[in-house]
């Protein structure tokens, strides 16, 4: 349960008179094995109800490396892998998560997937579905009045026709389905649902606290970021509101900690506010309120003397690129300043623990831009030996950590060719020899994981027969070390004749369609075309308080509106 | 004051581990609005202790934690309050006043009951079990062992088979190395005991 998506769903729907929203979970492989041995099926955890038994069946597609497990999670559930081969008698299997942006890998399997937010369009869905089963439940009639509610994309009715290049030719909507389909955005995000009740399991989940929403969308536009393009416009929770729900949720779980989420916690306008209010509220109750990186300053005196007794015990920060070139490329807005400042104070508030995040085979980088990590890393163990020595109890440890840089569909990058992975290799060895330095950890990210990353996150549909051999021959859980093996998917790109490096590490036309240029998320091709552009020319894009970029949200973006 | 809370737990509770368990009394405890005591520092942590931690695996219809609260509280209400918002597999069979004076329940920890539920019929090798005076196996770390110095009390009928055992700090057997001699079965602790100068009694003899 640490993902928030799911239990804003989970709690909503079951808020409806006439839904009941169970929960089912991968089993872990031995336990996969079991069902697999006995026959039994995969169950929902509130009843014990097997998955083929229910209605719909919901799935969270959150990252690329998690659909074969989708795959044995559908087949455990004993519910047929493809959407041609379930009538109406097997659920309907729909998909919604950051990675519907482009879910064509997944197309052949899913009936449906909801773009963009669900928390209105999925009670829609189901208040259609109740309605066709009271008059005899058709699946093809029922995908047909579905597709014309805003944000729901039925892959079948969507027939692709492929170049001799192998690249996407055209697309043709069928059965009454519009041309594209459009993202879905709750227009009062303020006003909509908020989590009262989350579910409470025994044992320790990740985020295992009170969770609060303070904002959805980002308007600070760094090039790769998905997140920041796709969660837009910008919207904010009243302050008043959050310290509100933070006391039913206190109140219904016995939690300890509270925490703020958002793609960027310390850009929202209420922070003074929220943080006063929640410090004074739960501070007496023991419930420590965690709160982003931020400066004292600026805040009221009882709430900034109230900040500080809060003891640091680390910093994670991510400068993504190691120099300022590359940081203008990306449109990473931070200085180097921003960077030693940030490092100086927390090192003065007590935190001795400092995590630093990279990403390398950027567009542009060159071994230069290598180096310039390897100095940041230097001057921020310089600033600890600069403290007074009366301060600098406790040894400083510095964690490195370099991502491999998958360009990402709906983002200035996503014309971009990723860096092979043999390149990739050679900067990790770089990088490994040049960070050995006393107390800097250096650690990175798979190639061969990437690699794959790169290919699921902008493939077609051709890529569906390429993870269901891949899943034949074994592969579950990929994201998980020991389970993965890259054999597999070599030979089941092999077996469907399917050239990875095609979607991986092609440099694509300004002027391709796009496998996923059927989904509307409301960003402008042209725009993203104009961050390419800027990329290159190394300039950056001010953040959207400083003014409207026009990205394309013209209507419900409240920076566009302002401005005109 | 400080309070004695006597529980029991079943079903799927009975596959909690112990340091979940805690963190599922710590959250109960502060959902109830009880005024449990806070432990002093950067972490603070309401101020309670398990007599015996519990097997994964393992039901119990009489486990023991003891938890100090801020002011005192009248007879019935830490039942009430808790039972409320405690989970549906584990209940809370009685509490009581605590002597401020009383050692801690770890410290006394002396014996504990257990019913050992088997699918067959086990009374023949249990009685065979309890008539030697010395039974030597394997513990759960490996070592050789006579378990018989463990075994307090015991009998067998059918495929029930009920066991006193040691379970102080200094001398404590888990039941699921008897349970290995015997088959596969399902482990209930009934009751803990304390030793109160030299006399054994069960744990909640402590609370008033």
């Amino acid at each position: 349960m640490s993902h928030m998506g799911s239990m804003i769903l989970y709690e909503l729907l079951n808020s409806k008179e006439d839904i009941y929203a169970q929960r089912c979970f991968a089993p872990w492989s031995d336990m996969g094995a079991e069902l697999k041995k006995t026959g039994e099926p995969l169950c929902s955890v509130e009843e014990d109800k097997p998955l083929c038994e229910f209605d719909i069946v919901g799935m969270n597609l959150s990252y690329e490396m998690c659909y074969t497990t989708v795959l044995y999670m559908l087949e455990l559930g004993n519910i047929p892998l493809h959407s041609k081969d379930r009538d109406g008698s097997f659920p309907l299997v729909i998909g919604g998560g950051s990675c519907v942006v482009n879910p064509e890998p997944m197309a052949d399997f899913f009936d449906i997937f909801v773009i963009g937010e669900a928390e209105e369009a999925l009670p829609e869905l189901c208040t259609l579905y109740i309605a066709h089963k009271q008059k005899g439940y058709d699946k093809q009639a029922f995908l047909e009045a579905a597709c014309k509610i805003k944000g729901i994309y039925v892959p079948a009715f969507y027939e692709v026709l492929y170049n001799e290049d192998g690249t996407v030719k055209s697309y043709t909507a069928i059965n009454g389905a519009p041309e594209r389909v459009e993202k879905r955005v709750i227009a009062d995000f303020d006003g909509s649902f908020k989590i009262k009740r989350p579910v409470l399991p025994y044992i320790n989940t990740v985020h295992d606290r009170c969770v609060l929403e303070i904002m959805r969308g980002c308007t600070r536009g760094c090039r790769f970021c998905q997140a920041g393009y796709i969660y837009r416009p910008l919207r904010e929770t009243h302050a008043a509101k959050l310290i509100s729900q933070a006391r039913e949720i206190i109140k219904n779980t016995g939690y300890d900690e509270i925490s703020l989420a958002s793609l960027s916690s310390g850009d929202y306008t209420q922070l003074q506010e929220l943080a006063g209010g929640l410090l004074n509220e739960f501070e007496g109750k023991r419930v420590s309120v965690s709160l982003p990186s931020m400066r004292a300053d600026g805040f009221a005196p009882e709430t900034a003397e109230k900040l500080q007794k809060v003891r640091r015990t680390g910093l994670t920060f991510a400068p993504e690129a190691g120099t300022q070139r590359l940081r203008d490329v990306i449109n990473k807005n931070v200085t180097e300043e921003d960077i030693t400042k940030t490092v100086r104070q927390a090192l003065l508030s007590g935190a001795r623990t400092i995590k630093l995040y990279f990403m390398i085979g950027l567009p542009t980088e060159t071994y230069e831009d290598l180096d310039g990590i390897v100095s940041l890393v230097r001057e921020v163990r310089e600033l600890y030996y600069e403290l007074p020595k009366e301060q600098r109890r406790g040894a400083l440890s510095i964690s490195v950590s370099a991502a491999n840089f998958v360009p990402k569909p709906m983002t200035a990058f996503q014309w971009e060719p990723q860096d092979t992975m043999e390149s990739l290799r050679q900067k990790h060895v770089y990088l490994k020899s040049r960070l050995k330095i006393k107390g800097v950890k250096f650690s990175y990210h798979d190639a061969d994981l990437s690699f794959l990353e790169a290919v699921f996150a902008r493939g077609d549909r051709r890529l569906c027969g390429v993870l269901l051999s891949a899943y034949k021959s074994g592969a579950v859980f990929d994201s998980w070390q020991d389970k993965f093996e890259m054999e597999r998917y070599i030979k089941a790109f092999d077996e469907n004749g399917v050239e990875p490096a095609f979607y991986a590490n092609r440099n694509r036309e300004s002027g391709e369609l796009f496998p996923w240029d059927m989904l509307d998320y409301h960003i402008d091709k042209a725009f993203l075309l104009r961050e390419r552009i800027r990329a290159a020319g190394e300039k950056t894009t001010k953040d959207c308080r400083g003014g409207c970029n026009g990205c394309g949200w013209e209507k419900g973006c409240n920076i566009a509106e302002a401005g005109k | 004051m400080r309070a004695i809370i006597k529980y029991a737990r079943s079903g799927a509770a009975s596959y909690v581990s112990h340091l979940d368990m805690q963190r599922a009394f710590a959250r109960g405890l502060r959902r109830s609005g009880l005024p449990v005591s806070f432990s002093e520092g950067f972490n603070p942590h309401i101020v309670m202790s398990f007599a015996s931690p519990l097997s994964v695996g393992y039901a119990t219809m009489g486990d023991y934690l003891e938890v100090k609260f801020e002011r005192e509280i009248l007879n019935g209400v830490i039942e009430r309050e808790l039972s409320a918002v405690m989970p549906a597999d584990i209940s809370i069979v009685r509490a009581g006043r605590l002597a401020d004076n009383a050692p801690k329940l770890m410290a006394v920890n002396s014996s504990a009951l257990y019913v050992l539920d088997f699918k067959s019929d086990v009374s023949a090798a249990a009685k065979e079990f309890f008539a030697q005076s010395e039974f030597i196996a394997e513990d759960r770390k490996g070592r050789s062992i006579d378990v018989k110095k463990y075994v307090l009390d015991g009998e067998a009928s059918g495929g029930k088979v009920t066991l006193r055992l040691s379970n102080s700090s200094e001398k404590a057997l888990n039941p699921a190395v008897i349970a290995s001699i015997l088959g596969e079965c399902a482990i209930t602790r009934i009751e803990c005991f304390a030793n109160i100068n030299g006399e054994e009694l069960p744990f909640y003899m402590l609370g008033k």
